[in-house]
């Protein structure tokens, strides 16, 4: 029993590594199957000729056979070395960790928007079985499923940007007057307050609030109908009817006996939302012009710049595993079967 | 299952019948039904019978027959689709069917317990069973601190022969055998000293050494303490064994009941004769035994016979179908509802009990 968390942490980092090996594989191959040859992209000039274009070659080491480029690139991974990006000449590390806080607060933002409106929604819909709010849940589920946070964010920006003018420009993360306060943590809400700005601490979360309910909506589908189902089959169950019967409060078995059981399969998917809305919002970041991972990610992706691409499929791997992680350490914290049998 | 329950032997002597004139419960004329997609479930027909104090009565039927849903109606669980249509329901001198909410919640578990079928579902799994047990007390005991409560259960837990209650109550039900559980559900249902307690097939789930462990358990607590018990069964060796009267339900209609001794061994019904037929005890080769015929009608349908039991009875008659079901009686409280009832002679048969199967 005590030692259940470590087994479940030795289990999860035992079948990680061939995840891990798997994804870098995968990546790297992937990446070189692109049209385009990154040679004549960066050597291409005014006088770029044949040899210019071989040299850059060489210099980027794809003149190797690709078994060979492989070794190497999994040395350099080895030894905790990622490579520098072409575009910004800077470590592929270095770009990331300045470009990860923007994407943490817009994910975080988004995630307490999704996970306050859904768990809330869907337990009510669960409790008033078939009544209007469960309707309403339904409808809003379907659309939520079916629309892509993009397109969302289109109609977002076109309503509250374009036609009302009640949201600001959606560019970036401050107004085009503001000049950003010193970098203390990358939050910039965090370092606004930090700076003793209150007016631009507003302005920040403005920016923030389109982007991350339009992310949110992709959240909201899942977690709704994770949470309305876990409720319904908590209602259902034995356990709650036995502890009406034995005459405790409505209440009491609604929050003390029904949800901490429905939430455990919601709690799986929270740590699915999450890694997602940190790791593949890639076109909600592109449409916002936020200056976060994915963005950065897909400039790369388009300029060729196979360093970063791979380092960000790889983090972002290391991400869904580690949040898969914590899920499990949680789950068996709280529910004595889990991991067993 | 460590332990022996430091139990008498139960087979407690047939009480004398309790005062008739003050039952405990007396279910009158209750009529439920359930809406579903396909049309409105006619579960529960005119059902009446009553309960004295510390009477243990069996609720005997096949399986659909509406024992489990008089139960719940009882404890007043049906749920938002059932639609009590008629009735009362008479607990100690009050309608539960029009007490308030709160009324209801200080009632069930306080004065009217119940435990169910599959003790290790009823139980929540991520929760100890001693955080469950606590609750129950707390709920009925505002002002009990924690570390009191438990103190109570562990008693309680000792005092009905459970092994280590203090370890027992640290565990989480999938940590603990059905037998076990259910051992814990019974004294969740005595922790707050009801005076009825409704059990729905306490021991189905249950081997048989066990579910002759855990009915003990079950019936010397009731018998000791005056709580009188509505035994949900389908096994009818086991109502005959344990309990002082037998209700039996077909198909939501109660067709007859009387002292186990008379209704278990010579039924006026023909379905409680078809029930007895049906079981292998006391019969000497297997030609005696007799399937039962037919099953139970669709409980949707509109066009129910009056006698829902016409369809499948060996002498049926037009009157049966028509004519609303008499009440004919054979005894103080020996009741059969039906046109023809059997003679006497022809159920002389073997007693259920005789050859209970161990």
């Amino acid at each position: 029993m005590r030692h259940k968390g470590l087994r479940i942490l030795l289990a999860r980092i035992a079948t990680t590594i061939p995840i891990l090996f798997g994804v870098v594989v995968v990546t790297f191959a992937l990446i070189r199957s692109l049209p385009g040859d990154p040679a004549v992209y960066y050597a291409s000039g005014p006088g770029a000729g044949p040899a210019e274009i071989e040299a850059v070659r060489r210099q980027l080491g794809l003149d190797r056979s690709l078994v060979e480029q492989f070794w190497r690139y999994l040395v350099e991974l080895g030894s905790g070395r990622f490579g520098n990006s072409l575009q910004t000449g800077q470590p592929v590390l270095a770009d990331f960790a300045q470009r990860l806080p923007a994407t943490l607060e817009l994910a975080i933002l988004a995630f307490a928007m999704g996970v306050g409106t859904a768990i809330p929604l869907g337990i009510l819909a669960a409790v008033k079985r078939d009544g209007w709010i469960d309707q309403l849940c339904r409808v809003l589920s379907s659309t939520a499923a079916a629309m892509p946070g993009f397109f969302f964010g289109l109609i977002l920006i076109y309503f509250f940007y374009f036609l009302a003018g009640v949201a600001p420009e959606p560019i970036g993360r401050l107004p085009g007057w503001a000049l950003p306060p010193p970098v203390v943590t990358g939050f910039m809400t965090i370092d606004c307050l930090l700076a003793g700005d209150v007016e631009l601490f507003w302005a920040a979360l403005g920016k923030m609030i389109l982007p991350a309910a339009s992310m949110a909506i992709f959240a909201i589908a899942p977690l709704l109908r994770m949470m309305r189902g876990g409720m319904i089959d908590a209602l259902d169950s034995d356990y709650v009817t036995a502890s009406r019967a034995f005459g405790l409060s409505r209440t009491r078995v609604l929050l003390g006996y029904a949800l901490p059981n429905a939430l455990l399969p919601v709690l799986a998917t929270m740590g699915m939302v999450l890694s997602t809305m940190i790791g593949a919002n890639i076109m909600i970041e592109k449409l916002f012009a936020w200056p976060g991972i994915g963005a950065y990610a897909i400039n790369a992706l388009i300029g060729l710049d196979y360093a970063p691409v791979q380092a960000f499929v790889l983090i972002v791997a290391v991400l869904f595993v580690l949040m898969t992680l914590a899920i499990d350490l949680i789950s068996s914290a709280v529910d004595p079967r889990y991991g067993q049998g | 299952m460590a332990s022996e329950p430091a139990m008498p032997q139960p087979a407690a002597p047939q009480r004398s019948t309790p005062q008739r004139s003050t039952p405990l419960l007396a279910i009158e004329q209750l009529t439920v039904g359930f809406e579903t997609a396909t049309g409105t479930v006619h579960a529960l027909d005119d059902v009446s019978f009553a309960i004295g104090r510390g009477e243990c009565v069996a609720l005997v039927g096949e399986s659909g027959s509406g024992k489990s849903i008089t139960g719940l109606a009882v404890m007043r669980l049906l749920g938002r689709r059932a639609l009590v249509q008629a009735g009362r329901i008479v607990f100690d001198g009050a309608d539960l069917l029009t007490l308030s909410e709160k009324a209801m919640q200080a009632t069930r578990g306080k004065r009217v317990a119940m435990i169910f079928q599959n003790a290790k579902a009823s139980l929540n799994p991520i929760k100890t069973v001693g955080d469950i047990l606590v609750d129950i007390l707390r709920s009925h005991h505002h002002g009990l601190s924690r570390a009191a409560a438990r103190a109570r259960i562990v008693a309680l837990l000792d005092r009905i022969g459970i092994n280590e209650p203090a370890e027992r109550l640290r565990a989480y039900p999938s940590e603990l055998s059905g037998g076990m559980c259910q051992r814990i559900m019974i004294a969740a249902a005595f922790a707050c000293e009801p005076d009825l307690i409704i059990a729905d097939e306490p021991t189905s789930a249950l081997d048989v050494t066990t579910q002759q462990l855990v009915m003990d358990l079950l019936m010397t607590l009731c018998r000791e303490r005056g709580v009188a018990a509505i035994f949900i069964t389908h096994d009818l060796a086991l109502a005959s064994e344990y309990c002082d009267r037998a209700v039996v339900l077909h198909a939501g209609q109660v067709l007859e009941q009387g002292p186990v001794s008379e209704v278990l061994t010579s039924p006026r019904h023909p379905y409680t004769r078809m029930l007895l037929d049906s079981l292998p005890y006391g019969k000497d080769d297997i030609g005696q035994l007799k399937a039962m015929g037919g099953g139970l009608p669709d409980l949707r349908r509109n066009d129910l016979p009056c006698c829902r039991f016409a369809e499948r009875c060996p002498q049926v008659e037009p009157a049966c179908r028509g004519l609303p079901l008499p009440e004919r009686r054979f005894g103080p409280t020996h009741i059969v509802r039906c046109q023809h009832p059997l003679e006497p002679s022809l159920a002389a048969a073997p007693r259920a009990s005789a050859a209970r199967a161990m």
